[in-house]
């Protein structure tokens, strides 16, 4: 049996070799989402895991594919207009990964995320809440209510949102530099 | 080594993900291997808590392994089933559980813990964790 890893060697910033400094980017468009009828989020975050541990440890690649399915999983299963457009960017420089997902959204739903995003507070926080939240809704079995959380108290990302012109987009961000 | 029971997912044709019971001796190991992605994975894997819930009663165990291991993803629609696989196993089965899974990573170190409802005095006092590499 082995130690396992305390919070502060968690909490850590992971170290990215000085070769890892690569510039890598993408974005992908999909429009109308109603044409969606493949497994876009597995096969948008398989292409950042692989893309991502061309360049960067295998740990900040699993974090991208973590962030990416949730995210798209999001847009598909939230489609407010069929005729509208989903986008995935992905960003990562040797200082920062940002992923950042936009689509058609009304108010009510831009509300009930950015409240949830609110809601998550630090990553211990959001641990919390992931434990109480699976247990709230594990009897019904409930879908969804998850991701977001997840992302903020497994992967440490940090959320924001933004809306303009009818349109959400919500960004994770994760600093490859402590 | 006798095989319990075990299930699996298919996407698209092909196994993605399979969960096996096996017996050594009075060894039980249950292992995850690879990944959770689907909307719905009880579609596939209600048969495998079925048989779990008949065939773990009657098996005379000594020593118990979880292996996560080889999991290499699960989406948040995987959680519960992951719970309800887990809680059939200490429930039936007396005694330590040990808990393989990946140093580094993310959803393992963290999520695990929560899905194996470690908060529980009585789940975290049986319950030891091996910390391996990823493989």
């Amino acid at each position: 049996m082995t130690e396992t890893p305390t919070d502060n060697e968690r909490d850590a910033a992971p170290s990215v070799e000085p070769a890892a400094r690569a510039r890598v980017s993408f974005v992908v468009d999909v429009a109308p989402l109603s044409a969606v009828v493949g497994d876009l989020p597995t096969v948008v975050a398989e292409f950042s895991l692989a893309l991502v541990a061309l360049f960067y440890p295998t740990n900040i690649a699993k974090k991208a594919n973590v962030v990416v399915t949730e995210l798209v999983q999001n847009i598909v299963e939230n489609v407010l207009d069929p005729t509208s457009q989903g986008q995935v960017k992905l960003a990562i420089d040797g200082k920062e990964l940002v992923i950042s997902v936009a689509n058609a959204a009304s108010d009510e739903a831009v509300a009930k995320v950015r409240a949830r995003i609110e809601s998550l507070g630090t990553p211990a926080e959001a641990k919390k809440l992931l434990a109480q939240t699976i247990r709230e809704r594990r009897p019904q079995r409930l879908k969804g209510g998850l991701g977001l959380i997840r992302l903020v108290a497994e992967n440490r990302f940090t959320l924001s949102c933004d809306d303009s012109d009818g349109r959400l987009t919500v960004t994770a961000r994760y600093p490859l530099e402590g | 080594m006798k095989i319990l029971t075990y299930g699996e997912i298919m996407d698209a044709g092909a196994s993605v993900f399979h969960s096996v019971a096996k017996l050594d001796g009075e060894r039980l190991l249950v292992t995850f291997e690879g990944v959770i992605r689907i909307d719905n994975p009880y579609r596939y894997l209600e048969p495998y808590l079925q048989e779990l819930e008949k065939v773990l009663p009657d098996q005379q165990v000594a020593e118990c392994v979880i292996d996560f291991a080889q999991l290499r993803f699960c989406n948040s629609n995987g959680f519960y089933v992951i719970m309800d696989i887990v809680e059939s196993v200490y429930r039936h089965v007396k005694g330590n559980v040990t808990v393989r899974r990946v140093r580094d990573d993310d959803w393992q170190q963290e999520t695990l813990p929560i899905l194996l409802n470690l908060d529980e005095d009585a789940i975290a006092s049986r319950t030891a964790f091996e910390e391996v590499r990823a493989l």
